[in-house]
C-alpha cells in the first residue's frame, strides 16, 4: 500500500493506483474528459491537472501513478484557474450549438463548463469551421466542430475492438477524427463510440433529434436480443422507446453493446406488429376478440387430448413465463410434448463445468466449436478479441475462420471428407491438449449430437475445461431450466414436426419461435405447419410460420414486461418494463395464465419446480449425407432472422443480402466473380444468391447465411452437394 | 338622528363626483383597448428575415415552462427544403393555452428568439381542444402568404 495526502487528507491505496482514482475514492472530484474506466490512461484533455508537491508543473491526475509520501492538492486557486483555462481552450473552436445538439443536457463538456468554466471567452477571433452532420457509419453522425479530440472513440476502436478503423486525421487546429480512408465506420460495435463521446461530436442517427434528456423516462434492464444478456438502459419519450444504451455490468458486458442490440429496438413500435388476436375463418385470418380466440384455442386443446398436442418454443420468454408454460403443458394439459428448441441447437445447458464470460479473460486456450461469436454473441466476442490481444491461443473449428490467418483453424475440409464430423476434429484437439490441464474455455453453438458426446469426454480428459453454449434464443438456458424440454415419452421438435406432417398431431402451439425459418429441414417444417389441423402461433409479428396458423395470439414485447431471464452463463438477468404494452395486448405469461384458468388449472405461487430434464434430451435431426464436390454449409449472422430485426427500421442499412461465399479457388475453378448472381441448386430446391469470395471459408464449401426470410437456407440440406449456375444478367436499358 | 345619515350622504357624494369624471372602462367587444407593446398574450413563432423559421426545436421553452404548457418535437431538416437554418427544426410545437400562465419564461429561454408573446389576448373558446395551439396557428405566416 502507498500512503499519500490529497487535499490534506491521508489515504493509502494499492501500488499502481492513479491519483485520479485515489482522489475519487476519498470523494474528491477531479473533472475529466478523456479518462474512461474501461480504457487505458491517456492524458489528452488536460482537464484533470492537479498540483503535486515537488513536481515543477501541474500533473495530469489520470495518468500519474501514486507514490509514497505524495502530496496532492486539487483545491488551490491555481488548479481552479487551470481548469477554467483548459475549458476556455476546449471551447475556443467549439460551436456552442447546444440547442440543436443531441448531447445537450447530458453533455460532459456542458456540465463541466457550468461547474468550472469562465463566464466569457477571451477569444474574439472567428471560430474554426469544420464538417457538420457528416455520415460516419450506418448508425452514426459526426460533427467535427464539436469534437474536443479526447480520442475516447479512437482508443475504444484500438484497445477494445482492435480494429483501427478510426484515427486522428490532419495536424494542428485542423486535426479531426476520421475513419480509415473515409470508409463508413461499419463495425458491429460502432454505437459504443456514441456512448463514449463526452460531447455531441458522435451521435446516433436513429436517436437524432428524437428527444432531449429531460424528456426521457429510463429503466435499467437488459438487452434481450441474444443470449449474452448485456446490461442496458432503455429510454422512452412519451411512451415511445427512443434509445437503448449500454450499462456497465463488469461480469457481462462492461458497458459495451453490439449494434443489433443498440439499434434493434424499433420493432416495438413497428406498424407491422400484431395488435389483435386472429382466428382462421373460411380460410382467412380475421381479427377477433381475446375471449373468442382463447375459447377457440382452449376448445382445440381440449378436443385434441394430451397426446396429440405439441408445444414448441419458450426461449424468448422470461423465466417466470417459461415456468407458467411448463405448468400449462405438463400439469394442466398433461402432455410431455414440450420443446423449447426450434433450430439446430440441441442444448443450451452445459453438460460439463459451465463457464462464465469472465473465464474467457483467464483462459489459457479458447476453442470455438462451430460457433462464430462475432455473429451470434458479439459482446462475448469482444472478450475473445481481448484474449487474442493477450496472445491466448484461439482455435476455431468450423466452416469459416473469423479471426483471420495467424490463428488456429480446423476447417471442415480437414475433417469432413475423411471422417464426417466436427466431433472427430474436436477429439483430435482433445488428444493434443490432453495432459496439460489448463483452463480451456470451449464456446459451442450447441449443435451436433456427436459434438455433444465428444464434449462429455472432455470432462474426464480436461477437468479444467469450461463450456459456454451460445443459445440460439436469448433465454434458451432459462427455458431449459424451467423444463421446456420433452419429458419421458415426449416428442422433441423434429419428432413433433414429423408427427404433424404424418397427421399424428392435432394441435401445434408455437410460442415465440419461427421454425419455418429456423428449423433445418425446410420441407418437413413447411409440410408440418400446413398439415397440422390446428396451429396456434404466439408472436409479435405474423412470421413465416404464422402463414398457415389457425389462431394468432399477439403479445407484449420484452420492453413491455417485467421479469427475469438467464443468459448463456445461467446468470440471472433482470428485465424491466419501459413502456406499457399496446392496449389490449397481454404478455406471454398473461396468455398462459388465462389458458390455465380456462382449462381448469390453477396458478398457485410458487409453481411446482420442474423435474430436471435428462441431459440434452434427444434431438433427432437427419444427418448430412457425405457428399462429393461443393457442399452446403450455413452460418448464423447477427442480423439474420425475421421478427425483430426486419421490423427495426434503423437496422435496414445493415441487413444482409442473400449471398453464397466460396473460397477464391472454388470460385476461380467455376469461373465465378464476386458480385455475380448464381442459382444454387440442391436437390429440388433453388436459391438465387450473389457470389462472394473469401480465403477464410474452407475450400469445398458453399457458405450460405441462415434464416434470411427472402432466401430461406433450410430449403437446402446442410452438407449436401450443390451446383452453381450463373444467372445471366438482365439487360438494363439506359 | 343626523349621526346615521352623514356617511350615506358622503358616499352618495363620492358616487356623484365619479359620475362626472372620465370613464376607465370601455364597451369591450365594440371598443378595444390598445395594450402596451410588451404585454404578454398569445404566443407566436417568428421567422428570420429570409422567411425561414427561427425555431430549432431545442425544447428549452418546454423545459423553462413552469406549468408544462409547451410540447416540442424536433426533426431533421431536409437539406433541399429546410424549415430553419441548420440541421434541426421544431416539427411539432404545441402550446396549451389553458395551462399557460403567460409568464414569458419561454420567450426568455429561447436561444433563437423564435417564440415571443404578443399583445393578442382574445383566447376564449367554447371547447377545450382548440385551446391547444399547434404550429400552423402559432407560426407567423410568410410575407407573401400574409398578403
Amino acid at each position: 500500500m502507498i500512503n499519500l495526502t490529497i487535499d490534506g487528507r491521508q489515504t493509502s491505496v494499492p501500488e499502481g493506483t492513479l491519483v485520479l482514482h485515489a482522489a475519487r475514492e476519498l470523494g474528491i472530484d477531479i473533472p475529466t474528459f478523456c479518462h474512461h474506466a474501461r480504457l487505458l490512461p491517456f492524458g489528452a484533455c488536460r482537464m484533470c491537472l492537479v498540483e503535486i508537491e515537488k513536481a515543477p508543473k501541474l500533473q495530469t491526475a489520470c495518468t500519474t501513478v501514486v507514490s509514497e509520501g505524495m502530496v496532492v492538492r486539487t483545491d488551490t486557486e491555481q488548479v481552479r484557474l487551470t481548469r477554467q483555462s483548459v475549458l476556455e481552450f476546449l471551447l475556443a473552436n467549439h460551436p456552442l450549438d447546444c440547442p440543436v445538439c443531441d448531447k445537450g443536457g447530458e453533455c460532459e463538456l456542458q456540465d463541466l463548463t457550468h461547474r468550472w468554466g469562465a463566464p466569457a471567452s477571451q477569444f474574439r477571433e472567428a471560430k474554426n469551421r469544420k464538417g457538420k452532420a457528416l455520415p460516419f457509419g450506418p448508425f452514426i453522425v459526426m460533427d467535427e466542430e464539436r469534437c474536443i479530440l479526447c480520442q475516447r472513440c479512437v482508443r475504444f476502436d484500438q484497445e477494445v475492438l482492435g480494429e483501427g478503423g478510426i484515427g486522428l486525421m490532419g495536424r494542428g487546429f485542423r486535426t479531426r477524427v476520421g475513419t480509415f480512408q473515409g470508409r463508413p465506420y461499419d463495425t458491429p460495435f460502432s454505437g459504443n463510440v456514441v456512448d463514449l463521446c463526452p460531447v455531441g461530436a458522435l451521435t446516433s442517427r436513429p436517436y437524432r433529434f428524437r428527444a432531449r434528456p429531460w424528456d426521457l423516462t429510463s429503466v435499467a434492464s437488459t438487452c434481450l436480443h441474444c443470449s449474452v444478456g448485456c446490461a442496458a438502459r432503455l429510454d422512452a419519450r412519451e411512451n415511445h422507446w427512443v434509445r437503448l444504451r449500454g450499462a456497465d455490468d463488469p461480469a457481462v458486458n462492461q458497458g459495451w453493446l453490439c449494434d443489433r442490440g443498440r439499434y434493434g429496438f424499433g420493432f416495438a413500435a413497428s406498424p407491422e406488429r400484431l395488435t389483435a388476436p386472429q382466428l382462421r375463418r373460411g380460410g382467412k385470418l380475421a381479427a377477433t376478440s381475446w375471449e373468442e380466440a382463447l375459447d377457440r384455442v382452449v376448445q382445440a386443446l381440449r378436443e385434441a387430448g394430451p397426446d396429440r398436442v405439441g408445444i414448441i418454443g419458450g426461449g424468448r420468454l422470461t423465466d417466470q413465463e417459461a415456468a407458467l408454460l411448463h405448468h400449462l403443458g405438463r400439469q394442466v394439459l398433461g402432455t410431455a410434448h414440450l420443446d423449447r428448441r426450434a433450430g439446430r441447437q440441441l442444448t443450451a445447458t452445459p453438460h460439463l463445468a459451465g463457464g462464465t464470460l469472465e473465464d474467457l479473460d483467464r483462459a489459457a486456450h479458447i476453442v470455438l466449436i462451430g460457433c462464430d461469436p462475432e455473429e451470434t454473441a458479439p459482446v462475448l466476442a469482444l472478450r475473445v478479441r481481448q484474449a487474442l490481444r493477450r496472445g491466448t491461443p484461439v482455435t476455431e473449428l468450423g466452416p469459416w475462420q473469423t479471426y483471420g490467418p495467424g490463428h488456429a483453424w480446423i476447417p471442415p475440409s480437414r475433417w469432413l471428407p475423411a471422417v464426417g464430423s466436427t466431433a472427430t476434429a474436436l477429439a483430435g484437439l482433445r488428444e493434443e491438449l490432453a495432459g496439460q490441464d489448463q483452463p480451456v474455455v470451449l464456446v459451442w453453438s450447441g449443435e451436433d449430437a456427436a459434438v455433444h458426446d465428444e464434449l462429455a469426454r472432455w470432462r474426464q480428459a480436461m477437468p479444467g475445461a469450461r463450456l459456454l453454449i451460445v443459445g440460439d434464443q436469448p433465454n434458451a438456458r432459462g427455458a431449459e431450466a424451467a423444463g421446456l424440454l420433452p419429458g419421458s415419452g415426449g416428442r422433441s421438435t423434429p419428432e413433433l414436426l414429423a408427427a404433424a406432417a404424418a397427421g399424428d398431431l392435432q394441435v401445434l402451439y408455437l410460442v415465440g419461435v419461427n421454425p419455418a425459418l429456423s428449423f433445418p429441414d425446410g420441407a418437413l417444417v413447411r409440410e408440418a405447419l400446413e398439415k397440422v389441423p390446428f396451429l396456434v402461433v404466439q408472436d409479435l409479428f405474423a412470421t413465416e410460420s404464422a402463414r398457415s396458423a389457425h389462431a394468432l395470439l399477439p403479445v407484449a414485447a420484452w420492453s413491455e414486461k417485467t421479469g427475469s431471464w438467464s443468459n448463456l452463463e445461467g446468470r440471472h438477468r433482470p428485465l424491466a418494463a419501459l413502456t406499457p404494452a399496446p392496449e389490449n395486448l397481454p404478455d406471454d405469461g398473461g396468455i398462459f395464465r388465462e389458458l390455465i384458468r380456462r382449462l381448469g388449472g390453477e396458478v398457485s405461487a410458487p409453481l411446482p419446480a420442474p423435474a430436471p430434464p435428462a441431459a440434452a434430451a434427444a434431438y433427432p435431426l437427419s444427418t448430412p449425407p457425405a457428399a462429393e464436390g461443393l457442399r452446403v454449409a450455413t452460418v448464423e449472422l447477427t442480423y439474420s432472422g425475421g421478427g425483430t430485426v426486419l421490423h427495426a427500421p434503423a437496422l435496414s442499412p445493415v441487413l444482409p443480402e442473400a449471398w453464397v461465399t466460396l473460397h477464391p479457388e472454388e470460385a476461380a475453378r467455376r469461373d465465378l466473380a464476386p458480385g455475380q448472381v448464381v442459382e444454387l441448386s440442391c436437390g429440388d430446391s433453388r436459391l438465387t444468391l450473389s457470389v462472394r469470395t473469401s480465403a477464410q471459408v474452407a475450400p469445398g464449401l458453399a457458405l450460405v447465411p441462415r434464416r434470411l426470410p427472402h432466401s430461406p437456407d433450410n430449403l437446402l440440406t446442410e452438407g449436401a452437394a450443390v451446383a452453381l449456375t450463373p444467372v445471366p444478367r438482365k439487360e438494363v436499358l439506359p | 338622528m343626523s349621526e346615521p345619515v352623514t356617511p350615506l350622504v358622503k358616499g352618495l357624494f363620492i358616487t356623484l363626483r365619479y359620475l362626472f369624471q372620465k370613464k376607465v372602462t370601455v364597451q369591450y367587444p365594440e371598443q378595444k383597448r390598445t395594450y402596451p407593446e410588451r404585454f404578454r398574450g398569445r404566443h407566436q413563432l417568428t421567422r428570420h428575415a429570409d422567411g425561414s423559421e427561427r425555431c430549432v426545436g431545442c425544447e428549452l421553452c418546454a423545459q423553462a415552462c413552469p406549468s408544462g404548457a409547451i410540447r416540442v418535437v424536433a426533426a431533421e431538416n431536409d437539406p433541399d427544403h429546410p424549415h430553419s437554418p441548420g440541421e434541426r427544426y421544431g416539427a411539432t410545437y404545441e402550446v396549451n393555452m389553458i395551462r399557460c400562465i403567460f409568464c414569458g419564461f419561454c420567450q426568455e429561454a429561447c436561444p433563437t428568439g423564435a417564440v415571443v408573446l404578443t399583445p393578442f389576448n382574445e383566447l376564449a373558446e367554447y371547447r377545450r381542444d382548440p385551446l391547444t395551439y399547434e404550429k400552423p396557428r402559432l407560426l407567423v405566416p410568410r410575407k407573401e402568404e400574409a398578403r
